[in-house]
């Protein structure tokens, strides 16, 4: 396991400096003026000189570059173009909102995909089942800003519980239960699924009619000999599905106009705003990558057999 | 087996906490309630974050003049109920006899947020700020004709031009506002992070990046202490969701960018006042006059034939706006009350267009903006109208971030775009269609036409308003008829939907964001 974390912690360095480097050559190609983004239509030629000298895109791209690359190993983000304020400020403000919506997201996933997998599992072919999987179909086909839109819609106007938009003013809770219970959603639906499947495979291995025979319990036999079995796979698209959660959270926090990273990074591409796109993409891939390290080190506490 | 299910059950804890949390909130609970507002707390909803809270860099955007120039800062003037230019810092301007020399009296006893004193020196180093290409402010192509500036005492301020200009005050209504630059790190520009210090009736208090910023009241206001406790201005992109958040009582108040499609639903709310003025902003198709044709003239002409815009708008743009004919609104004077637009002949329109080098099954590239409403709707209409008449019609819509690359290929013949308004026809005409901008910039509007110039120098240099009308009707005839360089859409009404809760709040009638500098200063809100 340590060597698993290590293996991880050596190769991370890598795949942000690839992911840099594709950045910087992504922000190159795509064609946006962002002088113009900056200034306005009606600027003299001397005032768009100075703009593009004063955020630094009037150098040749190899300066650009190893300027980028110098700030990056100092653990400078640089100075967003848009909002004119340190990326690293940014990030850290950003970062709060973004880990609560996503830990949030993920509790109201468990609570979503555990009991459904499971409830769907031990009554496999009624109407629970069938309820249930409609529902898992829908959170894994709808798109996030759909489902977004659509809760906004039933809960924010109609229903008027819950706020429609930003972040209120922490603890104010009631903010977080739409965005959450969006991206919780789509997150337990592939999730519900895999468990149910799982679990009714292992419930039809021999060890679980052995322990049947046994006289074991109906709720023994589905925990002990399914739910425990279908745990892994289970948690593996768990892992999965919180690394392509990032996708929707652009998604969600720019329908629920929270403020979290997804949303710089929205308003950063729109702006072509490099440093604060490069730096939102590096700690979405540096979030990807200690999630999947978790999961792994997740796999060692379910299974002891894979700690070695 | 218990221990592997206690991150289940600390999740489960987390989420009861957070029902629990929801349901002790009082501000959202049963069915069709209303968010309560604090009493004298203002929300506003906002399409996008400030760009920048620096005064020397904000010019280019309505959200940012909106924001700080409604709290931190304060400009030389205002604009009065005609756009009049009406007394803010400066109390009056007075010109020399060929209004070569204009010398402003500033207001006494004002300060700023930290305490310094305003005067003359401030107004310099603002100005000497602004028109410094260093600094990269969009103002510098607005203070063209500015010659000079000088300090004249503690409270008087000159400036003098390279042309007369009678309306000189006018250029700096509601914009060029003055902050503390002595207060800075550089002097100059804000420092990232740097808080922005005016004399204007709030302070800066707090901003979550792309999310609201805050502000608190500044207690030794000139005017006297602010009504409000709190202003907050929330970025809501979605105009939907703003409207959703308006009704629910989430905020106070939208500024102009309600959906067209809102608006019905939002006058039958009764706890949402709509408040209106016409608009000034121009949506519109640029002529390319840079591309080759073998005769341009007529491929113009022959377009404007083949727009059939009075027909086309009013069905696309319902009551968004009204039809425009010229570049500037009806009600602004310099606008030719004469002039008609082009009818839809399209015999006419498909000759003229065959005799400058389109013959029918050529090709016409039509360009624009899907950021704006409208413009991407009415060429979509066009584009099947040409095909109809047997044209090649190709149009690209482009997101507002890629099309100015599109544009300065000049390969396109009608670029839909919008131009926001300005407080008078003469700068309006300077600023879109004059000499100087189209010499400074490699822009889609320049006519380089010496001519128009001239007769726009004339506008600035006439004190007599019948005159000054008159010549601003030959400017627009020169940009319709002579030069054919534009081919008008409609202009759009700004709106301001409002909930009933929010009292005093001042429209302005004429200027091209809505908002008065001061209309914050006299707001109240109850409970």
């Amino acid at each position: 396991m340590t060597r698993l974390i290590l293996r991880r912690l050596v190769t991370l360095p890598f795949v942000l400096a690839g992911v840099a480097v594709i950045l910087f050559v992504v922000s190159q190609v795509l064609p946006a003026d962002t002088v113009r983004l900056v200034a306005g239509d009606s600027v003299p030629p001397a005032v768009r000189a100075a703009i593009a000298h004063n955020l630094g895109i009037d150098r040749p791209i190899w300066v650009q570059f190893w300027l980028y690359i110098d700030r990056l190993l100092h653990g400078n983000l640089g100075v967003s173009i848009r909002f004119q304020l340190p990326v690293n400020d940014l990030i850290r403000q950003a970062l709060p909102a973004s880990l609560e919506l996503v830990a949030a997201a993920t509790v109201v996933a468990i609570l979503i995909a555990f009991p459904i997998g499971i409830l769907a599992a031990r009554y496999r072919g009624t109407w629970f089942d069938v309820v249930s999987r409609v529902v898992v179909v829908v959170g894994t086909s709808t798109p996030a800003f759909f489902l977004g839109v659509l809760t906004i819609l039933i809960f924010g106007y109609y229903l008027r519980w819950f706020p429609v938009a930003g972040r209120g003013t922490p603890p104010d809770l009631s903010h977080l239960v739409m965005p959450a219970c969006v991206l919780g959603f789509r997150e337990a639906s592939s999730t519900a699924r895999i468990l149910r499947a799982r679990m009714i495979d292992e419930l039809n291995e021999d060890h679980a009619k052995a322990a049947r025979a046994r006289g074991m319990s109906g709720r023994s036999v589905l925990i002990q000999s399914g739910f425990r079995n279908a745990l892994l796979p289970a948690i593996t698209d768990l892992g999965v599905s919180l690394t392509e959660l990032v996708g929707s959270l652009v998604l969600i926090e720019t329908v629920f106009s929270w403020p979290g990273i997804g949303n710089l990074l929205y308003i950063g591409v729109q702006w072509n705003d490099f440093p604060l796109v490069s730096g939102a993409v590096l700690v979405l891939v540096l979030y990807a990558v200690l999630v999947n390290l978790t999961i792994d080190l997740l796999y060692g506490f379910i299974d002891p057999r894979l700690r070695a | 087996m218990h221990r592997r299910f206690a991150p289940l059950a600390l999740a489960t804890g987390i989420v009861c906490l957070i029902a629990a949390s929801s349901a002790a909130s009082k501000t959202y609970v049963g069915n069709a309630s209303v968010q309560k507002a604090a009493p004298g707390t203002l929300t506003i909803a906002i399409e996008e974050d400030v760009r920048s809270p620096d005064n020397i860099l904000i010019g280019g955007t309505t959200t940012d003049k909106l924001i700080m120039e409604s709290t931190v800062y304060e400009p030389l003037f205002t604009t009065g109920k005609k756009a009049e230019p009406e007394p803010a810092l400066a109390l009056k301007a007075t010109p020399s006899k060929d209004y070569k020399t204009w010398t402003l009296a500033l207001r006494h006893s004002v300060h700023f947020t930290n305490g310094k004193l305003f005067t003359s020196t401030d107004v310099k180093a603002n100005f000497d700020a602004f028109v410094n290409p260093k600094n990269g402010s969009t103002f510098v192509g607005d203070l063209a004709n500015v010659a000079s500036t000088q300090v004249v005492g503690t409270y008087g301020f000159r400036f003098k031009l390279k042309k007369p200009d009678v309306r000189f005050p006018s250029v700096l209504e509601d914009t060029m506002e003055i902050s503390d630059l002595s207060a800075r790190q550089s002097k100059q520009l804000l420092a990232p992070g740097e808080i922005p210090v005016g004399t204007g009736p709030y302070k800066w208090s707090s901003r979550t990046p792309g999310s609201s910023i805050t502000f608190v009241p500044n207690n030794s206001y000139w005017r006297g202490k602010p009504p409000l406790q709190t202003v907050v201005f929330d970025v809501i992109p979605d105009g939907q969701n703003a409207v959703i958040a308006l009704q629910t009582g989430q905020v106070d108040m939208i500024t102009n960018y309600l959906p067209p499609g809102a608006l019905p639903t939002l006058q039958k709310d009764s706890n949402v006042t709509i408040r209106g003025v016409s608009g000034s902003t121009e949506y519109h198709a640029y002529m390319n006059m840079k591309k080759s044709y073998g005769n341009a003239h007529d491929v113009h002409l022959g377009l404007e034939y083949l727009m059939n815009t009075s027909v086309i708008i009013p069905k696309l743009i319902g009551n968004f706006g009204p039809v425009a004919t010229q570049p500037i609104p009806r009600w602004q004077a310099g606008n030719d009350p004469k002039l008609k637009p082009y009818a839809y002949q399209p015999d006419k329109g498909m000759q003229l267009l065959a005799a400058g080098g389109i013959p029918k099954g050529g090709t016409i590239k039509l360009l624009a903006t899907d950021g704006r409403p409208f413009l991407c709707d009415w060429a979509t209409v066009l584009q099947s109208n040409l095909k109809a008449l047997g044209y090649n019609a190709q149009l690209t819509c482009l997101p507002s971030a890629t099309i100015p690359n599109e544009t300065v290929k000049y390969q396109w013949d009608l670029l839909f775009y919008r131009n926001s308004g300005r407080a008078t026809a003469a700068i309006d005409y300077q600023q879109r269609w004059g000499l100087a901008i189209a010499q400074a910039a490699n822009d889609s509007y320049t006519l380089q036409d010496t001519t128009l110039q001239s007769l726009i120098d004339k506008m600035n240099a006439t004190a007599d308003p019948k005159k000054y009308a008159a010549i601003g009707a030959q400017v627009a005839d020169r940009i319709m008829l002579t030069d054919v360089a534009d081919a008008p859409g409609y202009f759009d009404a700004a709106y301001f939907p409002i909930r009933t809760r929010v009292k005093g709040f001042v429209l302005s009638p004429v200027t091209w964001y809505g908002i008065l500098y001061n209309a914050i200063s006299k707001v109240s809100v109850t409970g």
